[in-house]
């Protein structure tokens, strides 16, 4: 039997064929009317998000919170008349998954614009997007590909981990003194720049690095770094891994007594609730110094707005980060106005976007490496939680 | 340094023998590789952590209750796995891989979205020191009770009337059978033995690590690997072979400065470490 | 039984069972599941199908490893990963076209393969598999990591390059017919391979491998035979993901995948042919086109697997008129009860 004499004894299949096809020519967008995603009243965005898997811990909360914030907006109205509707997608932190869940919301949920978080999902759909032509707004990631090389729909708030630990590494120093450091490391190359930038930084700072020390994610045991640690005994650890092994990591240099002379410094994720719940116990003052990208601490004063958007919880580092991405977002839309393009979105965001500020972010503008906020906080811990080291943003 | 390490990585390779115990309980009495021991033990954490923190029961009655909950579970087990039909012992260990997959749905989908979690310290808190290495108490405890385990399994098997039963009935079901031996109550206490040493081992855990739905991922493979270097059979090998494989890791942690090389070093034993032990079985079967 | 040195006059005992039963009816009616998909699915989900179809041909390894000498093929997702990322260097760095990458992507899994067959003879099926588990971690921590970072894209992969035919790339439904054809040759080969005569010494060892030594049969060479070709099998399927998804990761070839594949091999009925390809629909496409969170397809894939090796130990394929298929008595040791 043929294919045909297949089809031909299942009418119903050509019907469905037949009727796929005239529904496409009738639906297929007459030029200019109107642009995928956007009605005349709502807007609609997709989001990929490990909220299961490695990175449960920041996903959740940065999709929780930038949900809230557009529910916030939509109840006074929306942007300009719409509302903006998010579709969540879960992806386990997987690269694969988040292409998947990419295809599925640009095709079958057809939304106008995407955001991320994580790692691996934003460098699973990067190449994706780019080529679809669908911006990428704002995702809660850290990784250089975002803004090196520049790409035209991609637009990135927070500064990646080599721009991170330099700021804080150059902040610490000057603040705490110069010293010796050992940079503890996950082997992935995730963090080859971050490593290279932290020691550039550390000796443009009169510093000296005595080592790196090398571990893998889920590390089994830490102490036979800390072993080392212990020899080496320097003034500074400068830490870049997940959060759960960097406060597996503080469990053992408690333990063993090996604590730094001057401080730990990390990348964000050491800034978040998840490495005091992994730390096994009370972390001293004085002593962990993390980078807050673009954003303040969510302690600070300055983040109630977006503390109050879910009133019950614990905002943790990643909940603001989603606000933030939230009020931009927010605020993009608004200045396009009535006439919602992608063309238009990304060329207000290239080069024509005024600087803009809420309480809780530092200004954001457009920038030639479409890093619209370039600057970093720092957060240490005092009496169990999280609070800002210094007032100010730096660089 | 070198002490030091040899003390870190003793006390992690005891860790991975413990995990090897619990499988090798359960193959060495019914046959049967339950791939989802080290899941289950994670479950009974989470249990026992719902009955610290949501219903602030005390530490030792929140710890009975998940106890007992895990002999329940492993009688359940049983049931669903393997009464409901029973098969060949390659066959109901696939079966156990569909368990794995379930718990850690399961755990996932109930206390996922917020882990990890901090256990809180019911285990006394505290170290010793060896070799200017700190151990803990907790990480002694590990050791301790890995020893203790592997000497209950072996004065049970080799000393006990019930241990002559359980080997009767791994032996030769059909034989034990017919001689009046009740093969399905000595199965069902196997398994609920070997869930119950899956509890502690998740509670002991999560205290050394933290506790999250994928906490063992860190120490399973080791784990695995030292049971299967014990030929699943001998509880004493397996403890040695874990500690040997934790002093290399830790070594060539130390030594190495690359996790890559240190995995590649672990695989390299556990190949050569596996094949020698098929040659000696060899050598002995044939002798 | 006569004892002669010429196996192939072994008249077969009755109950044993051909490998890859019904053929012919399973290609057909892969094919034309094959050919119709465009016509009835939309974008997105002929994307996923088209994956489906890709890691089908992996499980299709694992189900011929298993229903032959009942092999663990835990190693599968790090010859996925080692077949994907030899055809991309292939591509990108030697400048190859598709199909001869996909070759030596093929080639390279088969021999890389070698050592493991080697190692599979002093083995037993459990120490195989924990060995298994132990090389997908390694392989899948090794590509992740700085070390190979030019070649894999590290933890966070790399695009995976459209296809090409002497020079024009392949879009859309050239690029998904490129797929088809690959998939269906890799079924079709699948029968010629196990029901020859090779198969059919793989047969006899499974039943008893002394006997099978005894009269003639040289086991470690068709073992390392087996573990190249179920090998080959997961690096083919590595590319063919690469193509279908548009990218690959190591971190995605972990241990879990092992346990999927297996799961899907098992669940869809190692003895049939077409059994890999229910296996993998019912639990990989169709959760994925239900739209089903990703923590419920774990939990579909637990339940339908332990539902499956409890009331249908054969597979799903042998539902209705295979159910009484003849078994090849047990060993009084193998039984339990």
């Amino acid at each position: 039997m043929t294919v045909m004499d297949h089809i031909k004894k299942r009418p119903h299949v050509l019907a469905a064929a037949a009727m796929l096809a005239s529904g496409l020519m009738v639906t297929a967008p007459a030029k200019a009317q109107s642009e995928t995603g956007v009605t005349a009243t709502s807007i609609k965005l997709g989001m990929s998000a490990g909220i299961t898997g490695p990175i449960a811990f920041a996903s959740r909360q940065f999709s929780s919170y930038m949900q809230k914030y557009f529910d916030k907006v939509n109840a006074a109205g929306g942007v300009n008349g719409r509302k903006i509707e998010l579709t969540i997608i879960d992806d386990g932190g997987k690269g694969d998954v988040a292409l998947q869940n990419a295809q599925r919301l640009l095709q079958q949920e057809r939304v106008f614009a995407m955001t991320t978080i994580g790692t691996a999902t934003t460098a699973g759909i990067l190449d994706y997007l780019t080529r679809q032509k669908v911006p990428l707004l704002f995702p809660g990631a850290y990784n250089t590909e975002l803004v090196t090389p520049t790409r035209a729909n991609t637009f990135a708030l927070f500064q990646p981990y080599e721009g991170q630990i330099a700021a804080v590494t150059r902040w610490v120093y000057k603040t705490k003194g110069a010293g010796s450091a050992v940079i503890v490391r996950a082997t992935p190359p995730s963090f080859d720049l971050a490593a290279k930038s932290a020691a550039a930084t550390v000796e443009a700072s009169g510093g000296k690095t005595l080592a790196t020390l090398n571990t893998s994610y889920n590390q089994p045991e830490w102490a036979s770094i800390v072993i080392r640690l212990k020899e080496l005994k320097p003034d500074y650890i400068i830490v870049m891994t997940t959060a759960s092994d960097m406060g597996r990591m503080w469990k053992e240099i408690a333990q063993q007594g090996a604590a730094p002379g001057k401080g730990i410094i990390g990348i964000s994720p050491l800034a978040d609730q998840a490495f005091l719940d992994t730390a096994g116990g009370p972390v001293p003052d004085n002593m962990i110094y993390a980078a807050v990208p673009a954003t303040v601490v969510p302690t600070a004063k300055e983040a109630e707005d977006a503390r109050n958007l879910s009133p019950g919880e614990t905002m943790g580092l990643f909940g603001l980060e989603g606000a933030a991405s939230a009020a931009v977002i927010v605020e993009a839309l608004r200045r396009l106005g009535p006439d919602v393009t992608r063309a238009k979105l990304t060329a207000l965001l290239h080069d024509k976007f005024e600087p803009f500020k809420v309480p809780f972010t530092d200004t954001v503008k457009s920038s030639p490496d479409h890093l619209m906020i370039q600057s970093v906080g720092v957060a240490t811990v005092k009496n169990g939680s999280f609070v800002a080291a210094t007032g100010e943003f730096v660089k | 340094m070198l002490l030091a390490t040899l003390a870190g990585g003793i006390s992690l390779g005891f860790l991975y023998g413990l995990v090897a115990l619990t499988l090798i309980l359960l193959v060495r009495t019914t046959g049967v590789l339950n791939f989802a021991a080290a899941e289950v033990g994670m479950l009974c954490a989470f249990i026992t952590f719902t009955a610290l923190t949501q219903f602030h029961l005390p530490a030792l009655v929140a710890v009975l209750l998940t106890l007992v909950f895990s002999a329940l579970l492993g009688a359940a087990v049983y049931c669903g796995i393997v009464l409901i039909r029973p098969a060949d012992p390659l066959t109901l260990s696939l079966r156990t891989l569909g368990l794995l997959l379930i718990v850690n749905s399961v755990a996932y989908k109930i206390w996922g979205a917020n882990s990890p979690y901090t256990f809180p310290n019911i285990l006394p808190h505290g170290f010793v020191t060896l070799f200017g290495f700190n151990v803990g108490y907790v990480q002694l405890l590990v050791i301790a009770f890995a020893i203790l385990i592997s000497l209950a399994v072996w004065v049970l098997t080799e000393r006990t009337k019930l241990g002559l039963l359980l080997r009767a009935v791994s032996s030769d079901r059909e034989a034990a059978a017919d001689l009046g031996v009740p093969v399905i109550s000595v199965d069902l206490m196997a398994w609920c033995l070997a869930t119950t040493v899956a509890c502690c081992v998740g509670i002991l855990v999560a205290h050394l690590f933290f506790l999250a739905p994928d906490m063992m991922a860190p120490i399973l493979l080791a784990g695995f690997a030292a049971a299967q270097l014990g030929e699943m059979k001998s509880a004493r090998i397996a403890l040695v072979a874990g500690v040997a494989l934790g002093i290399i890791q830790s070594a060539s942690s130390v030594y190495f400065n690359q996790p890559e090389l240190s995995q590649i070093l672990s695989f390299l034993v556990l190949t050569v470490g596996l094949i020698v032990r098929g040659k000696l079985h060899d050598r002995v079967v044939s002798t | 039984m006569k004892a002669t040195g010429n196996i192939s006059r072994f008249s077969r005992p009755a109950t044993a069972l051909p490998v890859m039963m019904h053929p012919v009816t399973g290609l057909i009616i892969l094919a034309l599941l094959l050919c119709i998909a465009p016509f009835l699915l939309a974008d997105y989900q002929l994307t996923l199908a088209a994956t489906g179809a890709a890691y089908s041909v992996a499980v299709l390894g694992v189900a011929a490893g298993f229903a032959t000498v009942g092999m663990l093929a835990l190693t599968q997702p790090a010859m996925m990963l080692i077949g994907a990322y030899v055809s991309l260097y292939a591509v990108e760095t030697l400048g190859f076209s598709f199909f001869p990458s996909a070759l030596l992507a093929i080639v390279a899994g088969a021999l890389i393969a070698l050592p493991l067959g080697w190692i599979t003879c002093r083995l037993d099926k459990f120490s195989f598999a924990v060995l298994g588990f132990a090389f997908t971690y390694l392989v899948s921590m090794l590509m992740s990591s700085n070390l190979l970072v030019g070649i894999t894209g590290g933890e966070l992969g790399k695009p995976f390059p459209p296809a090409d035919l002497f020079g024009i790339e392949l879009h859309g439904n050239a690029s998904y017919a490129a797929l088809a054809v690959c998939v269906f040759i890799a079924y079709l080969l699948a029968p010629t391979i196990f029901r020859s005569t090779m198969g059919r010494f793989l047969i006899v060892m499974r039943q008893d491998d002394v006997l099978a030594k005894s009269v003639g049969v040289d086991t470690n060479l068709h073992r390392i035979l087996l573990t190249a070709i179920v090998s080959a099998y997961g690096a083919f399927s590595g590319v063919l993901i690469g193509l279908a998804s548009g990218f690959v990761a190591p971190p995605h070839f972990d241990v879990s995948l092992s346990i999927s594949l297996l799961a899907m091999a098992l669940v869809g009925g190692t003895r049939y042919l077409l059994g890999s390809a229910a296996g993998t629909l019912v639990l990989l496409v169709f959760p994925a086109m239900l739209n089903l969170p990703l923590v419920d397809r774990n939990l579909t894939v637990g339940v339908v697997l332990l539902v499956c090796l409890i009331f249908m130990p054969e597979g799903l394929l042998s539902f209705g008129k295979f159910v009484r298929i003849p078994r090849a008595t047990p060993s009084s040791e193998e039984r339990t009860t």
